[in-house]
């Protein structure tokens, strides 16, 4: 191909060029000797060649499974001597190659998971950073208490979770997963252990919290907690993503359930889900605020939907489509030994399980926006178009998500975008790829188109590793863009961790 | 494995991995032998992988290549050489395994409550040496499996200790009707009724992912009705204790953290499992009394 083949295309490169390893040999026998052991076989390095999107892929030199914030400091040490990038990862559930490691080491954070200590008077719980979130949920509700909110995604780790936001269909009422931090143990870029919070060291724990793994890496973390309760849950059904979006945001400001959020198949069955902590909340709502939703129950929905294909018996097979996904998809939202007494025991096991299930791949393709209140229909409705242009099948799913403006500082750069007050919203758009073929061309160009709405509009992106390089400064400028980008240098002057991903 | 190695390698998934890049079996080996083959991933995995198949069939390989050949020749020397050629005439046997027949008060208790119709024989040889080949992925002469299967070949009603001697006698006597022992005075509501929300109860975890949708429904009854403890996780798997088998064989995993951690949090008084060995790894870390299930029969 020639080099002026693309011209007048526009095209975001997503992978950045590989790290030729100029000084591995000599980091690596330097690290080696301090007794930390790195991999380098290729089986060992192949098992993160990809991240949960599949479309970036790239090798790391070596591999460390962290085990201590020791052992992490003298390992960033070493690498910021030696100029050697370190990419790190939790679950790996980025889309678009940020816990891939083009060169370098590759830092796999599961291996620190434990949990430190349960408090049980204060509600707060510490953890080291590589923990999946289900597996904290496992032993704090053998104490009967849970975490706030989480990713509904059973292998988001606590750490990578933080550094870039995290969702759950609670964070309308308690904020984003980064949010709930606390206080953070950190490795910075220099290899110092810092303890840090809004009171001890906060200028770091401002920038860690939300930010793309750029300003250190969490090795411990002491984040809020509460005691467990199971879900009381009431779905909601809309043919007009309008109303729907409209409705969701009018039960979040008005502060009457505890859970919310939409899952659609395409913009023909829009599902709100409205959930509930208590039996009080849950009568108060439907006493007071069932009637202003305009969703319809389950039957009454489903006649008005086969009175609607009836009339218009060409498009019986996106009828069918519909009737068989709601068969497959709905036990699934309600499996009889996740439920008791009509409630709901674990809304991460049962989402997670429902969206690997029915949603997912062996590839994660959720390009998203994040928004102001203001921009979120308009969002919204040209994501759906964007999707509809690409795919036959596809969801959107939306939340809310609380701000609190005392973490304004913690914002600045993230996924929520600076216009955003009170609330910001989030949508991600999900095409069913199901056994179809798509190059990663396709399915790169069909995120990009995503991403350009944000641009246009002035949005964010958020949730699976968030902001990208290549839209960064158009997102957000260069002013602040700028400003973070210094403080990096500052902080990590051999620009090692986390390379690529933002700056 | 994951809950003891805390290492992506010691899981499926790296396994899989792994494989993709070229691994050696002797890479993986390590990783290999140290699956309980528990089956909680078979019943997670999105994608209905077999992966407790595929773990299977890698240890074949890795064995045929040399990898770990000590474990080999260990395995192969246990293997016992009976050759009891004398059919079983009852309609009713029970392959109680060595953990079940070490504590004969108990293993009397199970041959009287699986006795409903029929009355209960004890095997001599219950296959346990085979039950270890079959997990460790070694080859079992023709010479020892017609010893082990003669015998059984009239029998109605097999109850069987170990899930992986019952998976494969599925295939090799298509005829009987086989049943874990554990799972089988689960659903005594003689039993059962005795349970309350101050015991533990912990299922065999082999035989729980076997038949795991039948079985989830079972014991999230259970739980429901009696209120007691079960080493369920959230996602309603098993937690496996790690003992007996291949790892008491040659340990790679820790019991007693796997004990200790299905204990950690609970308030429990009494610990009833419904395996002879899971009750031995309890007993052994635990200060609690520790019953088999069968024990509630008098408690
Ligand atoms: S069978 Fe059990 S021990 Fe083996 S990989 Fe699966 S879950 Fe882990």
């Amino acid at each position: 191909m020639g080099p002026d083949a693309l011209q007048g295309i526009p095209r975001q490169q997503t992978n950045p060029k590989r790290w030729q390893g100029e000084q591995w040999q000599t980091f690596a026998t330097a690290l080696q000797q301090t007794g930390i052991e790195l991999r380098v076989t290729q089986s060992n390095t192949g098992t993160y060649v990809t991240d949960a999107g599949g479309l970036a892929h790239g090798m790391p030199h070596g591999v460390v499974i962290a085990r201590s914030a020791t052992q992490v400091a003298a390992l960033i040490q070493l690498a910021q001597y030696h100029h050697v990038p370190v990419t790190t990862r939790g679950g790996g559930l980025t889309t678009e190659g940020e816990s891939v490691a083009f060169g370098g080491v590759l830092l796999d954070m599961t291996g620190m998971s434990r949990v430190r200590h349960i408090d049980k008077e204060a509600l707060t719980v510490r953890t080291e950073g590589g923990i999946f979130w289900h597996l904290l949920a496992e032993a704090l509700r053998r104490e009967g208490l849970d975490y706030l909110s989480a990713p509904l995604n059973l292998t988001s780790s606590v750490g990578g979770t933080i550094g870039v936001g995290g969702i759950d269909v609670n964070s309308s009422k308690l904020g984003c997963s980064a949010d709930q931090a606390i206080s953070l143990q950190v490795v910075t870029p220099i290899g110092e252990i810092v303890e840090c919070s809004d009171q001890e060291n906060s200028e770091l724990f401002q920038r860690v919290i939300l930010g793309y793994g750029q300003f250190g890496i969490i090795t411990e973390a002491t984040l809020r907690i509460r005691p467990y309760t199971p879900l009381r849950m009431h779905y909601f059904y809309y043919s007009s993503l309008r109303v729907a979006v409209e409705d969701l945001m009018r039960i979040d400001r008005a502060q009457c359930c505890d859970y919310s959020g939409i899952l659609t198949m395409m913009d023909k069955a829009i599902t709100l889900l409205v959930a509930f902590d208590s039996d009080e909340r849950e009568d108060e709502f439907l006493r007071q605020h069932r009637k202003i939703l305009r969703g319809y129950g389950e039957l009454p929905f489903a006649l008005r939907t086969a009175a609607y294909y009836t009339l218009r018996p060409w498009r019986v097979k996106e009828a069918l489509y519909l009737y068989q996904r709601k068969r497959q998809l709905f036990p699934d939202l309600q499996p009889t030994h996740h439920m008791q007494k009509g409630q709901m025991l674990d809304r991460t096991v049962v989402f997670s399980r429902a969206v690997w299930k029915h949603w997912g791949g062996r590839q994660m393709v959720i390009p998203d926006l994040a928004c102001s209140i203001d921009k979120f229909i308009e969002a919204v409705e040209r994501g759906n178009a964007v999707c509809k242009k690409y795919f036959p099948h596809y969801t959107l799913y939306c939340v809310g998500i609380k701000l609190r403006e005392e973490h304004r500082p913690h914002y600045e750069l993230s996924c929520f975008p600076p216009d955003a007050t009170g609330w910001a919203y989030g949508c991600e758009f999900e095409p069913m790829l199901g056994d179809d073929n798509y190059s990663r061309d396709q399915l790169q160009s069909f995120k990009n188109a995503i991403y350009d709405i944000g641009v246009d509009l002035g949005t964010s992106y958020y949730r699976f590793g968030g902001m990208m390089k290549g839209y960064i400064r158009r997102a957000l400028g260069d002013e602040v863009v700028n400003k973070h980008l210094a403080m990096k240098r500052q902080a990590d002057p051999a620009m090692i961790l986390n390379r690529n991903v933002i700056f | 494995m994951w809950q003891q190695r805390r290492d992506v390698q010691f899981s499926p998934q790296g396994i899989a991995k792994a494989l993709q890049h070229n691994a050696t079996h002797d890479e993986i080996a390590p990783a290999l032998f140290s699956c309980l083959l528990c089956g909680a991933c078979d019943v997670l995995c999105p994608e209905e992988i077999d992966i407790t198949g595929m773990i299977s069939a890698l240890r074949k390989e890795a064995l045929l290549q040399s990898s770990n050949a000590t474990l080999k020749e260990a395995v192969k020397a246990h293997l016992a050489q009976a050759t009891s050629d004398i059919r079983i005439e009852e309609n009713t046997i029970v392959l109680a395994g060595e953990a079940l027949r070490s504590t004969p008060a108990t293993l009397n208790k199970v041959l009287t409550l699986l006795s409903c119709e029929t009355s209960a024989a004890l095997a001599i040889d219950d296959g346990d040496d085979i039950a270890l080949a079959l997990e460790a992925g070694i080859e079992i002469s023709d010479h020892r499996l017609h010893a082990f299967l003669e015998p059984l070949q009239k029998v109605k009603r097999l109850y069987v200790s170990n899930v992986h001697l019952l998976k494969q006698l599925r295939h090799w006597l298509p005829a009987t009707e086989l049943f874990t022992i554990g799972h089988s005075l689960s659903q005594l509501n003689t039993l059962t009724s005795k349970l309350n929300k101050n015991d533990l109860y912990l299922i065999e975890a082999r035989a729980y992912h076997l038949d795991h949708k039948k079985k989830v429904r079972h014991y999230s009854q259970l739980r429901h009705e009696r209120g007691c403890h079960i080493n369920l996780d959230l996602q309603c798997n098993a937690i496996p204790t790690a003992a007996g088998g291949l790892n008491a064989f040659e340990p790679q995993l820790d019991s007693a953290e796997q004990v200790r951690w299905i204990l950690s949090g609970r308030n429990v008084q009494r610990i009833v499992a419904e395996c002879a060995e899971d009750r031995r790894a309890m007993s052994q870390v635990s200060e609690l009394p520790v019953l088999h299930i069968a024990d509630l029969m008098e408690a």
